[in-house]
């Protein structure tokens, strides 16, 4: 259970398949990154998003003429 | 059983029951995928005829094997979905087809790069690169077909009935390494017999492909409640949570 | 056949005057019997402009170039499948019928094989002349290219029903079907270029059959799921 290149020179050369082996681990565990942040995104858009609706719904609710105005934002399903 | 199924497929339930998960599933699934990538890179022995162009095999056998997982897991909650009419099944489903995809072009990608050293060519038209590339079309359907429909439920239903057509594919793409058995080499794992290569080899391989499993499930779990949150964005336990107020009632 | 309590009408009946419906209707849209025909002979007369004259070239590449012919006729033929049914609601009644819907859609699905991949492959030993074959490759083409096409006919009538409802769906249907179209693709065209070899083509043939016989046994109640989706919708 050791290193098994002797300095990190090495290590990035790969010894002379840098080139391949790079871009491969970056491309899939890029994919991976962008998946995990997207959900991380997603999470935050998704309950933004019903904050404003229920802010819009309640400041209809407090305005005069609500009852012209449909309440429902969300699409039709 | 049924009460089981029930109480899935209640979306409040479901909700407050996997959240303390998440932070357990994310972690272990970051530690997995760390040790297995660094075993892989820096400490596993390089192959004697591939030399180091081997280590993509630590990034390349995951994502196959995740592409096709991802497949069936999908099928399951189709059937999930269509026999028991359960939304969460749906949901995951939906969530989970656009990271299978990546993952059949994560496979295909790492596949390309890999075959330039070892068959000096990055495309062969050999059964497995084949029948992965026609698995993503596969994925895009289904993305594909639910997208079209304008209704959410029949959308549903739609990409439902596909994914149970296209994991007739699942054997197809199994088999046909047997079928044609051509310059590909035969699958890394198999049940009945010993791993050919060291175990120096395969354990960082074991890593990353438990890693990239834990990953698969955290990510499904993380979009499947965000997906939840939006489609009961009316209900009253949803409105609570994104106002931060109380967790009574 | 059995006939149920609350059907007058035997299965086997039903069966036989949906397909003959069926066939009767095709039969009197000429225009539209002639189609899938007509996009095979333009699609065959494609390949030597594009690829050169030469014979011997042709006949080496004609297995593969009448079944990839024929595998799009039939894609562009799939959409009719259902289409006027479902415009003139007629689909609907055959929905409501109190038989099982997976032996009527067979009916359909067997009146549309008859008139494209059936026919493709009556016709295919007149192209397969024209791409330079040796004629005693002929019966290899049409026989691959006539049990090919009921599976692609079959799978076919899945995602045609899945699409049935969907605005503009010509190219999601392309998506949906052709990876599904690969297996009868590797296997009809193999098999008709072992025969040009002079192999026996047998076990390809049993495939081919297994293929079938699978797609007999499941795609009808896909369809008549989709079918029932669409029409909910």
């Amino acid at each position: 259970m050791t290193i098994y290149f002797a300095s990190l020179s090495d290590f990035l050369a790969m010894n002379g398949y840098a080139r391949f082996v790079w871009p491969a681990f970056a491309v899939v565990l890029g994919i991976l990154l962008i998946a995990a942040l997207y959900g991380r995104y997603e999470r935050r858009a998704v309950l933004a998003d019903i904050r404003r609706q229920e802010r819009r719904r309640q400041a209809l609710d407090d305005s005069p003429q609500r009852a012209h105005v449909s309440t429902d934002s969300r699409s039709p399903s | 059983m049924w009460r089981f199924i029930h109480k899935w497929g209640s979306p409040k339930w479901f909700y407050t029951t996997t959240g303390p998960w998440l932070p357990w599933l994310w972690s272990a699934a970051l530690i997995l995928l760390i040790v297995g990538v660094v075993w892989g890179l820096a400490i596993a022995p390089p192959d004697r005829y591939q030399h180091d162009s081997a280590r993509i095999l630590y990034v390349h056998v995951p994502a196959a094997i995740l592409a096709q997982s991802c497949f069936a897991v999908m099928a399951v909650s189709a059937i999930i979905f269509l026999v028991w009419k359960i939304k969460i099944a749906d949901i995951a489903a939906m969530v989970m087809a656009p990271f299978g995809a990546a993952m059949t072009f994560a496979a295909l990608f790492s596949g390309a790069v890999w075959g330039i050293p070892t068959w000096g060519t990055w495309w062969v038209w050999d059964a497995r690169l084949t029948s992965m590339l026609i698995q993503l079309f596969i994925y895009l359907g289904v993305i594909g077909l639910r997208a079209s429909f304008t209704s959410r439920d029949s959308g549903a239903r739609a990409a439902a009935i596909m994914t149970l057509v296209g994991v007739v594919n699942l054997p197809i793409i199994k088999y046909s390494v047997v079928w044609w058995n051509t310059l590909h080499q035969p699958a890394t794992f198999s049940l009945d017999k010993a791993p050919a290569m060291p175990a120096s080899m395969w354990l960082p391989l074991l890593f990353s492909v438990l890693g990239f499993y834990l990953f698969f499930a955290a990510y499904t779990l993380t979009r499947t409640r965000n997906q939840l949150l939006k489609r009961e964005a009316r209900s009253r336990w949803v409105k609570e949570i994104a106002l931060g107020t109380g967790k009574a009632s | 056949m059995s006939s149920s309590d609350h059907s007058r009408v035997s299965l086997r009946r039903a069966f036989c005057s949906v397909l003959k419906r069926e066939l009767v209707l095709r039969f009197r849209r000429r225009q539209e019997l002639a189609g899938p025909l007509l996009f095979f002979a333009l699609v065959v007369v494609l390949f030597p402009l594009g690829l050169g004259p030469e014979p011997q070239r042709l006949a080496e590449l004609a297995p593969g170039l009448l079944w990839v012919a024929a595998l799009l006729a039939m894609l562009l033929s799939l959409d009719g499948l259902f289409r006027n049914d479902y415009d003139d609601g007629t689909l609907e009644q055959l929905m409501l019928s109190p038989h099982p819907q997976a032996p009527l859609i067979v009916a359909k699905v067997l009146a549309h094989w008859l008139v494209s991949g059936f026919a493709l492959a009556l016709f295919s030993p007149l192209f397969s002349a024209m791409l330079g074959l040796p004629w005693q490759q002929w019966w290899a083409v049409a026989v691959t290219l006539a049990l090919g096409s009921a599976t692609l006919s079959l799978v076919g009538s899945i995602a045609a029903a899945l699409t049935l409802g969907v605005q503009r769906g010509g190219v999601l249907l392309s998506l949906l079907v052709l990876p599904l179209y690969t297996p009868v693709l590797i296997f009809g065209a193999g098999a008709a270029q072992l025969a040009l070899q002079g192999a026996s083509i047998a076990p390809q043939l049993a495939l081919m059959g297994a293929m079938l016989a699978i797609a007999l046994g499941l795609a009808p109640w896909a369809t008549a799921a989709a079918l029932r989706l669409t029409l909910s919708d």
